[in-house]
């Protein structure tokens, strides 16, 4: 069976194909169009997927769709009765979008794609349960989703069990864990649905103020069965395109930072605060879900489960002894839930490919012919030397020791990852132990905010030397921690062999590798480690500011040429820049 | 290249003429269909986002699947 997943009009579009129980392709819209977070119709995602396949559209059995479009436009509705004559404007901006196109997903379907099969829609939260608890591989396991709003629930709690999933309870909107936390990250002077990372990256470098604290706890108002609700007078979210109103402003005493203003104190603390309350209320949730269905496991989706630091402290302060988060817990995840939901319930997934063995590189991949075809224009052009290596030893050896002298690699192999993460087929690579190379790579490649921190990558089995997770009757093993989704607390004695990764707070966002993901990757990283003694460098996307992560070679070359990143590597090219 | 010309001013004005009917329809739609409701609601005191919930000890609402897949709804 044939099964297409999409989502899209929403945050992130993009498209999954499973067949025969096996996910096969996967991209997000943005990687082919360079638009970050495109949430246009995934045309470009559709036809990689069928493409990569050999499939015409029509030899498919389903499309589904990761949402129910009339329910969500019945929620859209209401906020206009609710807030007429106020909504207007946005009401004008957007209403014909609803007409024109995201109600109109089956003309889309035939007319775009040419397919006439089959279509499936299913809820949104049960897209982003499926998509979490089928790539587990958990025989049961808790489910709890959070993200800004799907239809009308924003949180949902359910259970999973021999294949099934059944959702028991949501909280609706306007009530919504994921916009509380992108109202302030537009009040930070970040961009909503995008740059809540920042807000998280930011809250390591102030404290959680008790006065701050009290003023969070007059906008949420949690109750005693781990539900939640918010004051609105707070918020403008339901009527306009600015998330908080005035009394917000007023709570706070202090107007909102524009985008290039500097960064005081202030929003140093009050992200702190913020982040503080948004663990405590989430560890509280789950508290009450073991205590309700009193199983080990818990698998958790949508957008807030990319707090990698609300991850982080999930089994050190529940009960729960494992945890899974898939690669893309956001709306793009949503794609592949849609399409797991229904290969569960009317074929099969192929347990080879879950849980532990489930591999994220799902994405497009290039033939030597096709790289090398740009990589001679650029010869041509006198911009570039490339050298190809025959054997791959000698690469990785040479590879490892640019990394060693403190080289800045961009890194392109095989095929691209799922999900918003680099998982190391289109990095960023330098060694992670002199702390100037953070400001280096943030300054003169990613041309991005000094203060954000960089992730390190380090060997699965080194995980407990370098981080503190003592507690060895949790299993910390968890994939999620290969796709860069949690956040630990180095130990003290490593700060000064690997400073570069270490972030204010002392903590990282780490990926950890084993052979089997990505055997090339691995065998990079245990070859500096040969040479080193240090099984951690730095990885981060293979992107500038404002873009997403490229895909193709001419956009790795684009990408190399334009910053001051040392040496490209491209499947079994070394290229260096001619100066 | 007069053609192309021409196309493209026909282009415009079309484009020109799309967005005033669709201001103007939308326009209606709001004030006539979503003001008289929403005004006839609030007469009615009706809270359409249930923003004041009166259970005040859970936010909990059940969840209820959607049987029918091929229904947009």
């Amino acid at each position: 069976m044939k099964i297409l997943g999409i989502s899209c009009y929403y945050h992130d579009a993009a498209a999954c194909l499973i067949i025969n129980g096996k996910i096969t392709s996967a991209a997000a819209e943005e990687r082919f169009t360079r638009i970050k977070h495109d949430n246009n119709f995934p045309i470009n995602a559709i036809n990689y997927c069928l493409n990569d396949n050999g499939l015409a559209a029509n030899e498919l059995d389903y499309i589904v769709f990761y949402e129910k479009p009339i329910i969500k436009f019945e929620r859209i509705i209401f906020q206009h009765l609710q807030h007429f004559p106020k909504s207007y404007l946005i009401f004008s901006k957007y209403m014909s979008q609803w007409l024109i196109s995201r109600l109109r997903i089956r003309d889309t379907l035939k007319s775009k794609v040419h397919y006439h099969g089959k279509i499936l829609f299913i809820d949104h939260h049960l897209a982003h349960a499926a998509c979490t608890y089928y790539l587990s591989g958990y025989q049961s396991s808790s489910i709890l989703t959070i993200d800004g709003v799907g239809e009308w629930a924003t949180c949902t709690v359910g259970l999973g069990s021999n294949n099934k999933i059944e959702i028991k309870k949501q909280i609706n909107f306007p009530n919504s864990l994921g916009l509380l936390y992108s109202t302030f990250t537009t009040y930070l002077g970040f961009s909503a649905n995008d740059a809540e990372y920042k807000v998280m990256g930011l809250a390591a470098y102030g404290k959680p103020k008790q006065r701050y604290i009290k003023k969070l706890n007059k906008i949420i108002n949690v109750k005693k069965d781990g539900s939640f609700s918010l004051d609105m007078k707070y918020f403008d979210y339901s009527w306009r395109e600015r998330m908080f109103s005035e009394e917000f402003i007023k709570l706070f005493k202090h107007p909102p930072r524009r985008e290039n203003e500097k960064i005081l104190k202030f929003h140093e603390d009050l992200a702190a605060s913020l982040q503080y309350l948004l663990e405590k209320v989430v560890i509280n949730l789950l508290n009450k879900i073991y205590l309700n269905d009193k199983n080990l496991n818990i698998c958790m989706s949508g957008g807030v489960a990319l707090n990698a630091v609300l991850n982080g402290k999930i089994l050190a302060n529940t009960p729960f002894k494992k945890l899974f988060i898939p690669p893309d817990p956001g709306d793009a995840g949503g794609a592949m839930g849609a399409a797991l939901y229904i290969a569960a319930k009317y074929d099969f997934i192929d347990k080879r490919f879950v849980g532990e063995r489930f591999c994220a590189y799902l994405g497009p991949e290039f033939k030597w012919f096709q790289i090398v075809k740009v990589l001679d224009r650029y010869k041509k052009g006198k911009q570039i030397n490339y050298y190809l290596y025959s054997s791959q030893n000698k690469l990785l050896d040479r590879v490892a020791d640019l990394i060693k002298e403190e080289n800045i690699i961009g890194w392109f192999q095989g095929k691209m990852e799922w999900g918003p993460r680099a998982l190391g087929n289109r990095s960023i690579l330098a060694s992670a132990t002199r702390q100037e190379m953070r400001d280096i790579i943030n300054s003169r490649v990613k041309n991005r905010e000094l203060f954000r921190p960089f992730a390190p990558v380090i060997i699965e089995n080194k995980i407990y030397e370098y981080f503190q997770i003592d507690n060895k009757t949790k299993d910390y093993f968890s994939p999620s921690n290969r796709w860069m989704l949690t956040v630990y607390p180095f130990k003290k004695s490593v700060y000064k062999l690997i400073p570069a990764v270490v972030h204010i707070d002392g903590s990282g966002r780490l990926q950890s590798l084993c052979k089997k993901d990505n055997a090339l990757y691995y065998s990079l990283l245990m070859k500096y480690y040969r040479k080193t003694g240090i099984p951690v460098i730095i990885n981060t996307s293979f992107n500038v500011k404002g873009e997403p992560i490229i895909c193709t070679p001419e956009e790795a070359m684009k990408c190399f040429i334009k910053t001051d990143i040392d040496y490209l590597v491209i499947d079994r090219y070394l290229v260096c820049k001619v100066k | 290249m007069y053609i192309q010309r021409v196309f493209g001013l026909f282009k415009k004005i079309n484009a020109f003429y799309i967005k005033i009917t669709s201001f103007i329809i939308l326009s209606f739609i709001y004030f006539i269909g979503i003001g008289l409701t929403s005004l006839v609601g609030k007469l009615f005191k009706q809270d359409f986002l249930i923003i004041n919930k009166s259970n005040n000890k859970s936010n909990w609402c059940k969840y209820y699947l959607s049987e029918n897949m091929e229904k947009m709804y």
